[in-house]
């Protein structure tokens, strides 16, 4: 019953903060992307390409934030057992997972007119793809494993562990693309990034991560709700 | 620390009997050799620059093959059980299945990879380089799959999600053990880079594969 | 922003994908919650119909 305190108070603390966070989550979005397609100017280089980066970039940014805040999820769940951290890390993997998803996918649309190929051997194109198949190799864990305790323990150690090899694969492959072709730029907005265009950059972030927010609690709910759906099977059958 | 070699001596045995598997991965290892310039052409050339490349990504395919039976039949017939209630801690147990899986798979293909490479027409002078990478690397490999064969042990179709577990963190690896081999320069730190991930790999990974191990034995 | 500019499709395709992409997963978590909210309140309806 101890396990059901603390998602009771989350479960409160989660319906009083929904309905702020999804009505900033789409103000900054409104906000954002007028300043993103109207107001930013086109870039002396790039052209209208450049608008890209205002999706591309806050996309990029929370697939590396949430990672992170899985991984520390994790470690805190294995340190100090909070019964929510493993619900948490889970409930994060779908939506990281779709921000590298999307900052994949535009990160192509952005390099097949400027590099002329959807998919380049980039560094840094490379690290965002395994940090993908990070997420899918988290969230493949827990589909896998029935019982939802043992696959938090699993799925803990997969978070940790990929989290010590973000670092060591963004360094190879810096390397190793550094050894093959030096040729590929890779900068946005030119050298210096101009204010009309910073400051759509970072309310699209901010948007993102209200989002963020916003579908985490939801989804962090739905997972306590499916415990409780398996503790009620579990004493339905007992009970018979 | 004699109980560890015990356990050693009986992978090994198992290993290498009939059946065992250590055959499997090397015949595999072969096969991808020997496919490769018929898939791509007999251009001398070609098979020169990408030898290294290609004897590196068959090692690394061939230790996925074999991930699998690191901990698989011991857990399936309770042996697992039995050594994780023993005196040895558990860490030590994966430390002593992943040196015995080194010796009798990854460690064999590192020594074999040079001499197949003149099927493929490796550079001669890359072959000291190469060898000495696919040592250290190979090591790294042998303890990354056993990572992998602990966190899906009960799983029945585990194979899949080995290899999307493991391949992310195979990406450095690979990069450089074929980073050794291309140029002088570069042979040094890149062997540097693959101690450092052996090492590493040494000290954490027996931890956290006996973390995963312990949450399906309970 | 100028709709005939160079490649002004790749920007449009972009901020497609995103949004299609986020609504999917608005969409997914959304549903996921609703469905497991029905699940549990029929379950419950169920153990005070045996208890009672």
């Amino acid at each position: 019953m101890q396990q059901f305190a603390n998602p009771a108070r989350f479960l409160k603390l989660a319906q009083a903060l929904l309905l702020p966070v999804w009505v900033a989550a789409l103000v900054a979005f409104a906000a954002g992307l007028y300043m993103a397609l109207v107001t930013a100017p086109p870039d002396y280089q790039q052209g209208e390409t450049v608008r890209i980066m205002f999706v591309h970039v806050p996309a990029a940014w929370m697939a590396l934030m949430v990672y992170t805040a899985m991984a520390l999820a994790s470690a805190s769940a294995a340190i100090f057992r909070h019964p929510l951290a493993d619900m948490a890390a889970k409930a994060a993997a779908p939506i990281g997972a779709m921000f590298c998803f999307l900052a994949l996918v535009t990160g192509s649309l952005w390099g097949k007119p400027m590099w002329g190929a959807w998919w380049v051997w980039d560094a840094r194109l490379t690290s965002m793809f395994v940090l993908f198949l990070l997420y899918l190799g988290y969230m493949a864990v827990w589909q896998a494993i029935e019982d939802p305790h043992r696959a938090a323990l699993i799925a803990r150690i997969v978070a940790i562990a990929g989290f010590i090899n973000v670092p060591i694969v963004k360094f190879s492959v810096d390397w190793w693309n550094s050894l093959h072709q030096g040729a590929s730029v890779f900068r946005m907005g030119g050298p210096t990034i101009d204010e009309r265009m910073l400051w759509p950059l970072l309310i699209m972030a901010l948007a993102y991560m209200l989002l963020f927010a916003g579908l985490l609690l939801i989804a962090m709910r739905s997972e306590i709700t499916s415990r409780k759906i398996r503790q009620l099977q579990l004493a339905g059958l007992a009970g018979r | 620390m004699k109980l560890i070699w015990a356990l050693m001596r009986r992978d090994l045995k198992l290993a290498t009997r009939q059946g065992g598997g250590a055959g499997t991965a090397i015949g595999f290892f072969v096969t991808v050799i020997v496919l490769l310039p018929l898939g791509l052409g007999p251009d001398q050339a070609l098979l020169q620059r990408i030898a290294p490349g290609a004897l590196w990504i068959a090692l690394l395919l061939s230790v996925l093959l074999s991930a699998e039976r690191i901990f698989q039949s011991d857990f399936e017939d309770g042996s697992l059980d039995a050594m994780a209630l023993g005196v040895v801690p558990l860490e030590l147990v994966v430390l002593a299945k992943a040196a015995a899986h080194w010796l009798t798979t990854a460690l064999p293909l590192a020594v074999a990879a040079p001499l197949l490479g003149f099927l493929i027409n490796l550079d001669p002078g890359v072959i000291l380089p190469l060898g000495l990478a696919m040592l250290l690397g190979s090591l790294a490999l042998s303890l990354l799959a056993s990572l992998g064969a602990a966190i899906t042990v009960a799983l029945r179709r585990g194979g899949l999600l080995v290899s999307l577990l493991i391949l992310p963190f195979y990406v450095p690896c690979l990069i450089f053990g074929v980073a050794a081999t291309t140029s002088p320069d570069l042979t040094k730190p890149s062997l540097l880079m693959l101690s450092a991930i052996a090492l590493a790999s040494l000290v954490l990974i027996p931890i956290a594969a006996a973390a995963a191990l312990r949450a399906y034995l309970k | 922003m100028d709709l005939n500019a160079a490649h002004v499709a790749f920007v449009i395709a972009a901020y497609l994908a995103s949004f299609a992409g986020l609504a999917a997963l608005v969409l997914y978590i959304l549903l996921r919650d609703r469905k497991l909210k029905r699940q549990v309140s029929a379950l419950d309806a169920k153990k005070d119909g045996r208890h009672g």
